[in-house]
């Protein structure tokens, strides 16, 4: 009885934890990484966090907080198609040319993740642009 | 005594994860509605809220025009693989029960109008396609209500499916694609009769 209450109770913790899991893919499931290139130009490169699934053929729709201060290059908000499936492995999305400008302001990227099999949603990710004495 | 609270405990455990993983099934109908002080939501239960959406012509509608009729209500996207999945079952639904009194509804989620019908038009697929005005992947909760308030969170996954019985009471909803739609021929054509008689 003891043992049947044990494995039971091992039972509960791993879907608690793969529960855990989930939330955590849930609370972020798109890895942004933003780099300078060079003095005009910022790299983003997109990854999906702990195998989540964002779908590629929604495409990521990446717009400016805030317009005023940016010219951007492509001309936001701009949406990036890759094809069909899901991201598996890191993409460059977008290589803007920003003009000489000293503030930085944010990006917000809006994608198709799935949660499961059986459904998908949008969802969106906002992130600063690093100061570009970080070259 | 330790021995039945162990067992109890265990009993209870099983219970909890058994209802974690039950899939959505079709209930009996429930025999004593009280429309009255049904809530409205996207709940099963509740009273479906009134929306505004669009015809392929432009004309504008409402969920209240279909009153007095069963609604197969369907949010979808061809961007979504789970959503594009599950459409032949559908349509395979749509044309087994060819009823009047029985309306397929579908909307598209967070893509544009033009994007969707093309995707249907393409397979050749003869669902009646409505425009919820979404107007891009960027507008999360796209819809709005008679008043003009935002349809909420309910909506944000897709696919999403609701039956809605003659008196506009949501009597399915199913979260996520199914694959075997076509089983569920009989259970929808059995509301129309279940609904009648409450149906003033």
């Amino acid at each position: 009885m003891l043992k049947l209450l044990t494995l039971t109770l091992l039972v509960t913790t791993l879907n608690q934890s793969v529960l855990a899991e989930m939330q955590n893919i849930e609370k972020e499931p798109l890895l942004v990484k933003t780099k300078w290139l060079n003095y005009d130009k910022l790299q983003l490169k997109l990854q999906a966090s702990n195998q989540a699934k964002i779908s590629l053929e929604s495409g990521f729709l990446i717009e400016a907080l805030d317009k005023s201060e940016i010219i951007w290059s492509p001309v936001l908000p701009h949406k990036f198609k890759f094809g069909k499936g899901y991201l598996m492995s890191e993409k460059v999305i977008l290589e803007a040319k920003l003009p000489d400008n000293p503030y930085n302001t944010g990006l917000r990227i809006t994608y198709g993740y799935c949660p499961s099999e059986d459904m998908c949603k949008y969802q969106s990710v906002d992130l600063l642009i690093p100061p570009k004495q970080e070259i | 005594m330790i021995r039945l609270h162990t067992c109890t405990l265990i009993i209870v455990i099983f219970m909890l994860t058994a209802c974690s993983v039950t899939p959505t099934v079709w209930q009996p109908y429930p025999k004593k509605l009280d429309y009255d002080t049904a809530k409205t939501g996207w709940k099963k239960g509740n009273l479906a809220p009134d929306f505004k959406f669009k015809t392929v012509d432009s004309n504008e509608k409402r969920l209240s025009d279909y009153e007095g009729k069963i609604v197969f209500l369907h949010f979808w996207g061809s961007w979504c693989k789970p959503c594009r999945r599950e459409i032949p079952q559908i349509e395979s639904l749509y044309k087994q029960i060819d009823n009047p009194d029985i309306e397929f509804i579908l909307l598209n989620m967070n893509e544009e109008f033009e994007t969707s019908m093309a995707w249907m038009k393409k397979r050749g697929f003869d669902l009646p396609i409505f425009n919820s005005m979404s107007g891009g992947q960027s507008d999360k909760t796209p819809m709005t209500d008679v008043s003009g308030n935002r349809i909420p969170y309910a909506l944000e996954y897709v696919p999403k499916t609701f039956v809605i019985d003659r008196n506009g009471l949501i009597v399915f909803r199913q979260d996520g694609s199914k694959t075997n739609w076509t089983s569920y021929v009989e259970v929808i054509k059995n509301v129309i009769t279940e609904s009648e008689h409450q149906y003033p």
